[in-house]
């Protein structure tokens, strides 16, 4: 996973630096992140947690002569395997003296090579010093400024009970960061319908976040204040952030936590505020971190007496009762990890964490909230471990939530050789296992599942490539919608050809099968299956330098009880980039999609401006384009304009509630402003 | 049939081995040496569902016979099933194979009893060293089992190929489709891990399961053990052991 993000990065980072981009590797991280749209329903992803690593390890390439390993995982296209190999080289024969030395090393070939060329150097092998006239010097500073709203009037706008704010979303930010050692930044946001200032909102923006970072300096291994994200293990106890899972690309499965990071972005709840410390003695990380932030939540009075009803998790506060479900509840996190290193290959963490809520949580009536934790506090502590046995690498993490339930992971990745990699998982989280601070490898969350997955990668020849993956789950209490124990499969295979570099084809097959109430009650709803195919042909080349294409076509049927839509979706892609000196690129799209229902909805990664990214949900039908244009004014400032715009064939009026436009056009513009020194 | 089959998911139509006579009888073209094996298996660890099979295969001619059988079921139902086969390779990439199975059926005091002849046909196709491919036709003449409901023997086509990857790694996958059945496709993958060790996987759609198997190798021994879980019925253990008589004057 890592590695194909980088890939996306490199391909708008180099693309905008005007050297050959490598668009075609793109195109794996755009399914991962299609895979996670379709997983959490959700339209729009900040990427800039994620990217901006990948982003300044290309303005900064590591040096692999010195890099620990831990410096080593951070580059996102190498796997656990690949590092060890690397330290084993490095070890066995001393300094890397070229490039094309480590075609040697097991597990790289010289595609990989080339890929990880921009992001390391073959330095000196002694360390370099920190002083401050080197932060001066050295230290870069990133700012974003980006503006966009929908042209046409939505009807929130127009009502009395409506959005409060303007139709605009504003997003600012900026970073300064040196090296792995030094971050500091800002990130501010209005999201479209928010107001603008008002009480307790001193700066205007609705969204404020702010960080302070020093890392690897000395026995101090990571130093946060403000606003961080603390990834812990296998992600059972403690992730916040985004993380990736089941998807084409079976080393995904394996989280490598990141302990304490800065937080960027612009998401309004998975993050800390507060302050981490996490200090190193040789084999030994100590980390604590304290966060105390207020969080969006409905708020019932019972008998007198103020309980919690549900957690608001949008992060919108354009409406009076968005408004007033905004911090309305308080929330103390503590926690604590300690990890340590047995040896270069095994390694083990144990993490506690102490969340408490200023209020009361009231049960909801329904049997499937039965186990919903009710208590204002809970502790919930781990065990996560990872050992490399030769080509085996296991992994996992067991954890008790105190007075509950428990929850365990468990995971295996083997390195066949000959680019065939297999992973196998086993996962059981109790229903009485409620980790408010979990984000583990998952069909819903961490609760309530059972399920046992398996996935292989395999280069077939040097052109063939074959991936897919298996998963079998089960919920052994009731969901909602879902009024029995129920299970479900999800299964994918995707087959790619790449007769030359700059070609490539792949047809994909995924499908899905899961537990729902039948659309009409006897007694009780009786739980019927529904299960979603998807078909996929996806062709992209390099026509020239400059010029190269991508088109897809898929097809989805979905199907529940006598129920069955079909959904179709073509589109047509169109990069630009000339050389340099030239200094702008275009990407233009056009998409025609024809469903039935929601249910056969097509999702499909859509360009955006740098560190923003959209996959929507393609429903309905109708044609949409949207055309990107990047331009270096200087070398320290571009600007980026998309225009997207949505006809639709099949209706006179388009949205739905306070989104809803009464034409059947839907156009949203944006601009965004990007300075660096 | 046999638990190193059942680990890798089913997917066992282009073993050539003692189980062919009951997997893929035209894996008996490339059968060198006589092999035994017997197996046993409980699925789902429920009473009433203990499998006990056995095989032989030898060479003779050109090619080699097998004889099997396996058994399951209680006093309240059981169904036994007895192969007589013949394979052999016609060319260097082609093999092609016969059998003949009596299906003996016991349902509970007063439904009584009922043997039944069916025959499979089956060829492996090996294009390279690495490849191979094979189909089976099991009782392709659709066999009445009883006049009641014109209920027949189920007929299944199945198609299957495994593929070397490197010294080490077989990939396995296999479809089937029985005439009353939707499609079920199968893969399963085997590791040397060690020389004498293997390790096995396996996933069915049939049913929705995984395996997990062992299989150890050591002179003319080899004892597989395997765990296989269902999603829905839970989990099955099988065991197999088997023997190869070495051939005086040929190496296999």
């Amino acid at each position: 996973m890592r590695w194909a993000l980088a890939i996306l990065l490199l391909a708008c980072v180099v693309s905008s630096s005007g050297q050959h981009s490598n668009a075609l590797e793109g195109a794996s991280v755009e399914q991962m992140l299609e895979f996670i749209a379709e997983t959490l329903e959700e339209e729009e992803f900040d990427l800039s947690t994620l990217l901006d690593q990948v982003q300044y390890l290309y303005d900064h390439p590591i040096n692999i002569n010195r890099a620990d390993r831990l410096q080593l995982q951070s580059l996102p296209f190498l796997d656990d395997f690949q590092v060890q190999a690397l330290l084993d080289h490095r070890t066995t024969t001393g300094r890397i003296l070229t490039m094309y030395e480590l075609q040697g090393v097991e597990g790289f070939d010289l595609r990989q090579i080339e890929i990880m060329a921009p992001f390391v150097r073959l330095g000196a092998s002694e360390a370099g010093v920190l002083n401050l006239g080197r932060v001066k010097s050295e230290g870069t500073h990133e700012a974003i400024l980006r503006a966009d709203r929908f042209l046409e009037r939505q009807r929130g706008y127009e009502m009395e009970n409506g959005y409060v704010g303007s139709p605009e979303r504003l997003y600012t930010r900026y970073r300064f960061r040196y090296a792995d050692h030094i971050s500091a930044g800002f990130t501010l946001e209005k999201d479209a319908g928010e107001p603008f200032g008002g009480p307790g909102v001193p700066l205007g923006f609705d969204h404020q976040s702010g960080h302070v970072y020093v890392s690897n300096v000395g026995h101090l291994h990571q130093l946060a204040v403000g606003d961080f994200q603390a990834q812990f293990g296998q992600g059972l106890t403690q992730w916040s952030g985004m993380a990736f899972g089941r998807s084409g690309d079976v080393k995904s499965i394996k989280r490598s936590a990141r302990g304490i990071v800065p937080f960027t972005s612009a998401e309004e709840n998975a993050f800390l505020r507060g302050g981490a410390l996490s200090l190193r003695f040789n084999a030994l990380d100590v980390t604590t971190f304290m966060s105390r932030k207020r969080v969006d939540a409905s708020v019932d009075t019972i008998h007198g007496e103020p309980m919690l009803r549900t957690f608001q998790r949008s992060g919108l506060h354009a409406t009076r009762s968005q408004l007033a479900s905004k911090d309305a509840v308080g929330e103390t996190i503590l926690g604590g990890h300690a990890r340590y290193r047995l040896s270069s290959r095994a390694e083990m963490g144990l993490t506690s964490v102490y969340t408490e809520y200023a209020l009361p949580t009231l049960l909801g009536p329904k049997p499937y909230q039965r186990f919903n934790f009710t208590s204002r506090s809970l502790l919930v502590s781990g065990f996560d471990y990872q050992c490399m046995l030769r080509n085996f690498l296991l992994f996992g993490e067991s954890s008790v939530h105190w007075g509950a339930g428990s929850a365990t992971v468990n995971g295996v990745l083997v390195s066949l050789g000959k680019g065939l990699g297999i992973s196998l998982l086993h996962r059981y989280y109790a229903p009485s296992y409620q980790a408010p601070m979990a984000n583990p490898i998952a069909e819903t969350g961490a609760s309530n599942e059972r399920g046992v997955y398996m996935g292989m990668n395999a280069k077939l020849n040097g052109k063939w490539t074959f991936n897919g993956y298996v998963d079998l789950f089960s919920f052994p209490w009731l969901r909602y919608r879902v009024d029995a124990p129920s299970d479900g499969m999800e299964g994918m295979a995707q087959l790619t050809f790449r007769p030359t570099y700059a070609w490539s084809i792949y047809g994909r097959v995924r499908m899905e099968k899961k537990g729902i109430n039948a659309s009409e009650a006897l007694v009780t709803y009786p739980v019927t299956e529904q299960s979603k195919t998807s078909y996929r042909l996806h062709w992209q080349g390099e026509i020239s330098e400059s010029l190269s294409i991508r088109t897809r076509i898929e097809w989805a049927v979905y199907a529940r009880s006598e129920q069955v839509d079909h959904g179709l979706l073509l589109y047509q892609d169109v990069l630009w980039k000339p050389p340099f000196p030239a200094k702008y690129g275009v990407k233009l799209r056009v998409v025609v999609f024809d469903t039935e229902d929601y249910s056969a909805r097509l999702y499909a990664y859509e360009h955006d401006v740098l560190y923003a990214s959209s996959i929507p949900a393609y429903h309905g039908r109708g044609i949409r384009f949207y055309l990107v244009f990047n331009h270096s004014l200087r070398k320290w400032c571009a600007v980026s304009m998309r225009i997207a715009q949505t006809y639709y064939s099949d209706r006179l009026s388009n949205g739905s509630g306070l989104n809803e436009v009464a034409l059947p056009t839907r156009t949203q513009v944006k601009v965004q402003i990007r300075l660096k020194l | 049939m046999g638990a190193r089959s059942m680990a890798l998911g089913g997917a066992s139509l282009t073993m050539a081995d003692g189980w062919s006579g009951a997997n893929n009888v035209a894996g008996l073209g490339h059968l060198h040496a006589t092999e035994i094996g017997a197996a046993y298996a409980h699925h789902f660890f429920l009473p009433g569902v203990l499998n006990a099979s056995f095989a032989l295969a030898f060479p003779l001619g050109g090619g080699a016979f097998a004889l099997n059988a396996t058994s399951i079921g209680y006093q309240g139902y059981s169904n036994s099933h007895f192969g007589v086969g013949y394979g052999r390779s016609l060319s260097d990439v082609f093999a092609l194979g016969a059998q003949i199975n009596g299906i003996h059926l016991n349902i509970g005091p007063g439904y009584g009893s009922r043997t039944i002849l069916v025959g499979c046909i089956g060829a492996l196709f090996s294009p390279n060293e690495q490849l191979r491919l094979g189909v089976l036709v099991y009782n392709p003449t659709r066999t009445k089992m009883s006049a009641f409901a014109d209920e027949r023997v189920p007929t299944r086509f199945s198609l299957g190929a495994a593929q070397q990857y490197g010294e080490k790694v077989t990939l396995l996958v296999q479809v089937d489709k029985d005439l009353q059945y939707p499609l079920h496709v199968s893969a399963g993958l085997e590791y040397q891990l060690l020389d004498q060790l293997f390790l096995r996987t396996g996933v069915s759609t049939l049913n929705r399961s995984f395996a997990f198997g062992i299989g150890f190798k050591r002179g003319t021994w080899a004892i597989d053990l395997t765990e296989r879980w269902d999603q829905r019925l839970g989990f099955g253990a099988a065991c197999s052991f088997g023997y190869r008589f070495s051939r005086k004057g040929r190496s296999s």
